[in-house]
């Protein structure tokens, strides 16, 4: 009973562990952002959300990657009325899990 | 934004709750006869297409407020239309306005501008355009005015330098805050 509830007790603590290391990128792929005078607007407007660690904007691959901080998340919805608000047209939502915080390979 | 070119100096500070409009101070000191006019200005995006790759947008532009010149001040305003489109590559505009002030200003210009990237950068780095600005003023002496420019941009900051072909210096600021 003892070593179940030491192994048990080990398990939460690297579920926990792994799950402070997982980080979540959102992209959004986009029409029309083809200036990047023009595109400040969205690294500014997404960025300063309490759950945005980070905004990436690809111009050539008119691609707005979000990378949230650990547990956070943010909702398409709103997501979609930031960037629409910036005059961006969207394609698509894509959520990918990266293996650490730092990691972009997910 | 800070423009000053042959006809004018105008500084026009606006804030834009969304990309449909934005609403602000516009201040224009007129070169010619140093009227000025100072007002609110309202624009309107009215239309705008974003393709794979480009973006096109129409836009009117219009202001109130107050002209002065010489201790004479009247109520004035201009209205006019914005149209550009644009590739990380090239780049294509044209506007008009026409402006009412009663005794002090009556007048209607228009300019149309080509411009070319001779390199494409990516997001954050200097980004620099050649372009080419034609003026058309139909009440002036000098009918039309050709000013080549050179733009730069890097990140908040855009500045624009050129010279007009009667030798009048062109230069814009931007700031995005």
């Amino acid at each position: 009973m003892k070593k179940i509830m030491l192994m048990a007790i080990a398990l939460f603590f690297s579920l926990q562990a792994f799950a402070a290391e997982t980080g979540r990128i959102v992209d959004v792929k986009v029409q029309g952002m083809v200036c990047d005078f023009c595109a400040q607007g969205i690294q500014k407007t997404v960025g300063k959300r309490d759950e945005v660690k980070n905004v990436k904007v690809d111009l050539d691959n008119q691609l707005i990657s979000v990378q949230m901080k650990p547990n956070k998340n943010i909702d398409d919805k709103v997501l979609s009325d930031l960037i629409l608000g910036n005059g961006f047209s969207i394609i698509s939502i894509n959520r990918k899990e990266c293996k650490t915080q730092e990691s972009t390979e997910c | 934004m800070v423009d000053n070119n042959h006809m004018e100096n105008m500084l026009h500070i606006h804030y834009s709750p969304t990309a449909k409009y934005s609403v602000g101070y516009v201040g224009i000191n007129m070169r010619g006869d140093e009227s000025q006019f100072h007002g609110v200005q309202l624009n309107n995006l009215l239309w705008r297409e974003n393709g794979d790759g480009s973006q096109a947008n129409l836009y009117l532009q219009s202001a109130l407020g107050i002209a002065e010149n010489d201790g004479d001040v009247t109520p004035g305003g201009f209205t006019g239309i914005a149209a550009d489109w644009e590739t990380r590559r090239y780049f294509a505009s044209y506007s008009n306005r026409l402006t009412y002030a009663d005794d002090i200003e009556e007048s209607y210009g228009q300019n149309a501008r080509v411009g070319i990237a001779p390199y494409v950068g990516d997001f954050g780095d200097l980004h620099t355009w050649l372009m080419l600005q034609v003026d058309h003023h139909p009440n002036e002496e000098d009918n039309f005015v050709v000013t080549p420019l050179v733009r730069m941009f890097k990140g908040p900051y855009l500045g624009e330098v050129g010279m007009s072909n009667n030798g009048d210096a062109l230069l814009n600021l931007s700031i995005r805050f």
